[in-house]
């Protein structure tokens, strides 16, 4: 009698739990990431003839101002067209130029694979303005900065880390056995690429260019020193808001102007992962 | 059409570590051989190196008269079942079975025909389109199975493909394979476990250990005169105990053993010679008569344990001089632990090995 009602309490007591967490788990994020978003579209809303200040809990008018504004009187649109353009670019090149090295490294184990690959991390650790700063020298020696191919090779720079380090690792876990078990029954060096290898890294390459195409969208630095003024995107016009002629209303149009592309872009790739590839990438061996 | 199989003189070293040591042996046009060798001994390093994934230190592979060490793995014509499955996870049942049929673009119609006959055989119809991870342990063997056979390649190599299987289920494919085996007069190498297995569906048995090859012979042979204490041990269970040859003289020799005076066969041994015998648990016959013959051994000993064993009553006899000896005894006999047993060992029946 005693011991089921001790059983049912804590069955009750674990419901609980399981309820609690995970609504726990959402306000933290609800906190962390909704409020600065409702915040900011807020102040995007916020009507120019009647500020919103203290003690107002929220804005007294509403309007679409600002948003008419940035559209009709400012570079946004082009900025919008230049970071999907630079993005889109960056992530090509940074899957050509991953791919062939994250298969020499992860899989055919090159004498020095492991000095390669701590070089190749490098970048990551690195302070983006010092890199910048350098960098942008030498591109303008090149002759390429203030062009696309000069952005394009910086973003590259800065992503390729990241790319290459999910690459080497989805390289290294694929079991030789199945390589050899391809070759074994007929398949030449094409199919093993296209049959084999690639459906097992796409999973990685996907992650890798979501990470990609999400690093180039923000990139401010290195897209100022390398780009500017000829070249500008959502944050280097956002940025040009944050400086001297601070508007927080036109800063936060922009800033959910690059919010929105980034997050429908994470939600579609996740998705698409999960369905398509995570069986894959997961299969028992 | 059938292909002779020549394996010549290959090392194989994985480091500091030998895995192969000049290993050598010839396999006939259409043979079934079986590699049976302790875990680690480098059965599937063979194997690796026959279908070309790995190059040897030293050494030829010959199919037929060609050699085929600069052949890549993909122009070998042969076909290997892994250990490891080695299942393309993204494909489904039947994209792995037919993987083989379509790299060597046989007509669809073929391909689909095979690929029924082939599933049926290993009985998987229905799960065509299932991926592997969707499929049990066994059921994914099965696939690893059905993916190598169907192609009908020159040499088969299958790496233990039925260990994960029931004993039903294991018996019946055993024979399929063996079936599809001799029809098409493929020369096949499977490596396997199961000693039983091993004696049961092949032409030629290979004993390996330590990366060497210790005894190539037929199951008969290799059951009843295995040639050293490793391969007794190894293929079936036995009696090995130790002897010095008293006397040899004709056709049998005397020896000394820690059961007691034995005779047995004379294989060219001289006095003084040390021994190992090898004597099979079930050519130990319980004695109820009392007259015995004089070619006879005929010994007595104390029955510690008493094991039904469902086909035969296992019997752990302790002797005089207190080594144990199993008898396997047909399974009615009537003995009663802790009772004294009388036995005898026809001097035909104990295999002698010299180290
Ligand atoms: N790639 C490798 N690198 C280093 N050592 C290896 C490698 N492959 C195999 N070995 C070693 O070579 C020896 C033989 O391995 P192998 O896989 O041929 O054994 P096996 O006879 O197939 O054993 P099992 O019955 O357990 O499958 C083992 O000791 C193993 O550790
Ligand atoms: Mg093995």
């Amino acid at each position: 009698m005693n011991g089921q009602l001790i059983k049912s309490q804590k069955k009750l007591t674990r419901r609980l739990l399981e309820l609690l967490l995970p609504f726990g788990l959402l306000s933290i994020i609800m906190v962390w990431i909704g409020l600065p978003i409702l915040y900011a579209l807020l102040w995007s809303l916020v009507n120019p003839e009647y500020p919103w200040s203290y003690p107002d809990l929220f804005p007294t008018n509403l309007s679409l101002f600002q948003w008419e504004y940035v559209f009709k009187y400012t570079t946004i649109v082009k900025s919008i067209g230049n970071s999907f353009f630079l993005a889109f670019l960056t992530t090509i090149a940074c899957f050509m130029l991953a791919l062939p090295t994250a298969y020499a490294l992860g899989k055919r184990k090159l004498k020095g694979s492991e000095f390669f690959k701590i070089i190749i991390l490098l970048p990551m650790v690195f302070p983006g303005m010092a890199m910048g700063l350098f960098l942008g020298r030498m591109l303008h020696v090149m002759g390429v900065s203030g062009t696309y191919w000069g952005v394009v090779i910086v973003h590259t720079l800065v992503a390729l880390p990241y790319m290459l380090r999910i690459l080497i690792v989805n390289f290294e876990s694929m079991p030789q056995d199945l390589i050899d078990a391809a070759s074994n029954l007929g398949a030449g060096n094409w199919v093993k690429f296209t049959e084999i290898y690639f459906p097992m890294i796409l999973p990685g390459l996907v992650a890798g260019a979501m990470f990609t195409f999400i690093t180039s969208m923000e990139e401010f630095n290195l897209t100022f020193i390398v780009g500017a003024p000829d070249i500008t995107t959502i944050p280097t016009v956002l940025y040009s808001y944050l400086g001297e002629n601070f508007l927080r209303t036109r800063a936060s149009v922009v800033s959910l102007i690059l919010l929105i592309p980034n997050l429908l872009f994470l939600i579609v790739a996740e998705r698409k992962i999960k369905t398509e590839y995570m069986g894959a990438a997961l299969g028992k061996m | 059409m059938a292909t002779r199989l020549i394996v010549n003189g290959i090392d194989k070293a994985f480091d500091d570590f030998q895995a192969l040591s000049n290993v050598s042996f010839t396999i006939e046009p259409g043979q079934f051989v079986t590699l049976l060798g302790p875990s680690g001994c480098g059965k599937t390093t063979l194997l690796r190196v026959i279908a070309g994934f790995l190059e040897p230190d030293q050494g030829e592979i010959f199919f037929g008269d060609q050699v085929m060490n600069e052949v890549p793995p993909n122009k070998r014509n042969t076909a290997m079942c892994f250990q490891s499955y080695a299942l393309f996870p993204h494909k489904t049942v039947y994209e792995n079975i037919n993987f083989g049929l379509r790299m060597r673009k046989i007509k669809v119609e073929e391909q689909e025909k095979r690929v029924r006959e082939v599933m049926e055989m290993v009985d998987l119809v229905g799960l065509e389109h299932r991926k592997p991870y969707e499929l049990s342990g066994g059921q994914q063997q099965r696939v690893a199975l059905a993916r190598a056979i169907i192609v009908r390649p020159e040499i088969l190599l299958f790496d233990e493909p039925l260990s994960n299987l029931d004993a039903k289920l294991r018996e019946k494919v055993r024979v399929d394979i063996r079936n599809i085996q001799r029809s098409l007069g493929i020369t096949t190498v499977y490596v396997t476990h199961d000693q039983a297995e091993a004696l049961a569906i092949s032409d030629v048995v290979i004993a390996m250990n330590k990366g060497k090859i210790v005894q190539k012979s037929d199951p008969k042979t290799i059951y009843n005169h295995p040639s050293t204490k490793f391969v007794a041990d190894f293929i079936g269970s036995a009696n090995i105990i130790s002897g010095t040859c008293l006397e040899a003289a004709g056709s049998t020799a005397v020896v000394n053993t820690s059961l007691g005076i034995l005779q047995v066969q004379n294989t060219g041994l001289i006095q003084g010679d040390t021994i190992f015998l090898c004597i099979r648990p079930e050519d130990i016959v319980p004695d109820v008569s009392e007259n015995v013959l004089p070619d006879q051994n005929v010994l007595t000993g104390e029955v510690l344990n008493a094991v039904y064993m469902g086909s035969s009553l296992d019997l752990f006899i302790r002797m005089d001089t207190q080594h144990i000896v199993r008898a396997s005894v047909a399974k009615d006999t009537w003995v009663s632990e802790g009772s004294q047993i009388r036995f005898i060992v026809h001097p035909d029946k104990i295999c002698i090995m010299k180290g």
